[in-house]
């Protein structure tokens, strides 16, 4: 679990999103469900701290990552070019264990997470966001056995309305449900009748522990986003 | 031959690289990723007496060249942290337990049960909330009070861990040196906040990082000039050049904090840099270059 340095193989427009693949060969083998890694793509220390993303997917040697512009961190990454440096730490956070069979909810950038997770079971996937160019990964979804659900929020492709909406709608069947997206769509999952887990966010320091920058409330007390997550039981955990 | 050996008090350390409290945890967590070779002294996270649960989300903010944070002293209280000690002792490197309480009773009783640690250091950061909430390290007469009360509970190396936000801060690294503090670290973090732009909600924070270097230099400086204790001097550093200066400032050893969640392989590069910074001038350790900077004005 060493800082590493990759080097971007590609960085493509989807959408709204960045498709980035990172050689780094390092990684990957070590890389489970659930897990995140510390990206920083700069040398300079004008933007300090490296940034927590979650691994979308990975191939022998290589990481890829799916990116939305929202500060100055992330939009640096998603300017880089194929060849530039790139400093990764990982794999961190908690590797989950995952059932045969399972249903994935992702809103917006959420799907990011939720694509990696889908190497390891089957089931249904359901995917939305505000518009069209907020969806991604439905092919590779399909491709690993998920049937896959669509909600936009304009109606732009699938079911318009929030994905919660359509997750509540059209639940196939109780299975247990692994879900990343915005604080509010988690917070009304905690309604599911079931099984149900969420990727969580917080502002982030060091990504190992050793900071305790990314407290999250719980039933159980503080916990922390790094080492005892980033995957939580979302009945667990206390929204303010 | 360098000789990269440095004595704080009673406290060996094979490099003057110490890890400064709150960023390194403690030492566990960085098993496998830091080189403890390069590594002269682990300061763990702040422990108190009783468990803190330390402050809600949000508690840390990116700031140009820094990191802003409100983690609130969050810690399972000294019993839970001595449980630790065997996993804490196996980077085989000398351990510093960073204490800190609201009561002078409190921080005798913790130092007293820090019997197995190789140094304790005080964090004088946080208020005396018995004696009107005035922050220990603020005051001359505070600081030195307790200093001087922890002293007779423990024959440890004694460090008292400095707060740059008090205008007296000479006089109150002399009031700890006169009550029997061994060393003094400087700084601890700066004082300010951070603001959402969309809910306007806002926090204050220490801030830390390249941002307060040459804030943290200048403390260095100011209370090299007027104690003869050690030193450790720390704020800001991120490589060998910002290592270098605070010992020509006059440190005996450096601290490495906030760079620590960056690249925790920081320790073993910024001690390499160090040494071919002394081959290169052919000078044989860090007592060749301590304080000895020029003014030039």
């Amino acid at each position: 679990m060493r800082l590493r340095e990759g080097r971007v193989k590609r960085n493509e427009k989807k959408g709204n999103f960045y498709w980035m693949e990172v050689e780094v060969p390092e990684i990957p083998s070590l890389a489970g469900p659930g897990q995140f890694v510390m990206v920083r793509g700069w040398e300079g220390y004008e933007l300090f701290l490296p940034r927590p993303l979650s691994i979308a997917w990975s191939s022998p040697t290589c990481l890829f990552f799916l990116i939305r512009v929202k500060g100055r961190g992330t939009e640096l990454l998603s300017r880089m070019k194929p060849g530039e440096k790139i400093w990764i730490t990982g794999p961190l956070g908690r590797r989950i264990e995952l059932p045969e069979k399972f249903i994935l909810v992702g809103g917006g950038i959420g799907i990011a997470p939720l694509l990696f997770l889908s190497r390891w079971g089957k089931g249904y996937a359901f995917v939305g966001g505000k518009n069209k160019d907020e969806i991604f990964g439905t092919e590779l979804l399909e491709k690993n056995g998920f049937e896959v659900l669509l909600a936009t929020e304009d109606g732009s492709l699938g079911y318009k309305g929030t994905v919660v909406d359509l997750f509540f709608k059209k639940l196939p069947e109780r299975l247990p449900v692994y879900a990343c997206g915005p604080r509010p769509m988690l917070e009304k999952l905690q309604g599911y009748d079931g099984e149900i887990y969420g990727f969580l966010e917080e502002r982030m320091g060091c990504g190992m522990g050793i900071c305790k920058g990314c407290a999250i409330r719980t039933k159980g007390g503080i916990k922390h986003l790094c080492t005892d997550g980033p995957v939580f039981n979302l009945k667990e955990v206390v929204f303010d | 031959m360098i000789d990269l050996s440095v004595k704080i008090g009673e406290l060996e350390l094979k490099t003057p690289i110490v890890l400064a409290s709150g960023t390194c945890g403690y030492g566990i967590e960085l098993k496998g990723i830091t080189d403890f070779g390069a590594v002269g002294a682990i300061t763990i996270k702040g422990v108190s007496l009783t468990p803190k649960e330390g402050n809600p989300p949000p508690r840390i903010f990116e700031t140009p060249c820094g990191v802003l944070n409100r983690i609130g002293l969050e810690n399972p209280g000294i019993e839970k942290v001595l449980e630790l000690m065997p996993e804490m002792r196996k980077p085989g490197v000398p351990l510093i337990a960073n204490l800190h309480a609201e009561t002078v009773d409190d921080f005798k009783k913790l130092a007293a049960l820090c019997m197995d640690f190789d140094a304790i250091e005080l964090n004088l950061s946080c208020p005396n909330v018995k004696e009107g909430g005035i922050v220990w390290g603020k005051d001359p007469s505070l600081a030195g009070r307790v200093t001087g009360e922890v002293r007779k509970v423990t024959k440890k190396t004694l460090i008292v861990k400095l707060t740059p936000n008090t205008d007296r801060l000479e006089d109150v690294a002399l009031a700890c040196e006169e009550a029997g503090a061994d060393a003094l670290s400087l700084v601890n973090t700066y004082q300010g906040m951070e603001i959402d732009l969309d809910t306007w909600e806002a926090w204050r924070g220490g801030l830390s990082g390249p941002a307060i270097r040459p804030l943290a230099l200048f403390a260095v400086r100011r209370v090299y000039e007027k104690v003869k204790i050690p030193l450790i001097g720390m704020g800001g550093i991120k490589d060998e050049n910002d290592a270098i200066k605070f010992f020509l400032a006059g440190a005996s050893a450096i601290g490495l904090g906030s760079i620590m969640l960056r690249d925790p392989e920081a320790p073993r590069r910024v001690l390499s840099g160090i040494i071919k910074y002394l081959k290169e001038r052919n000078l044989h350790g860090i007592k060749d270059i301590k304080g000895r900077l020029r003014w030039k004005d």
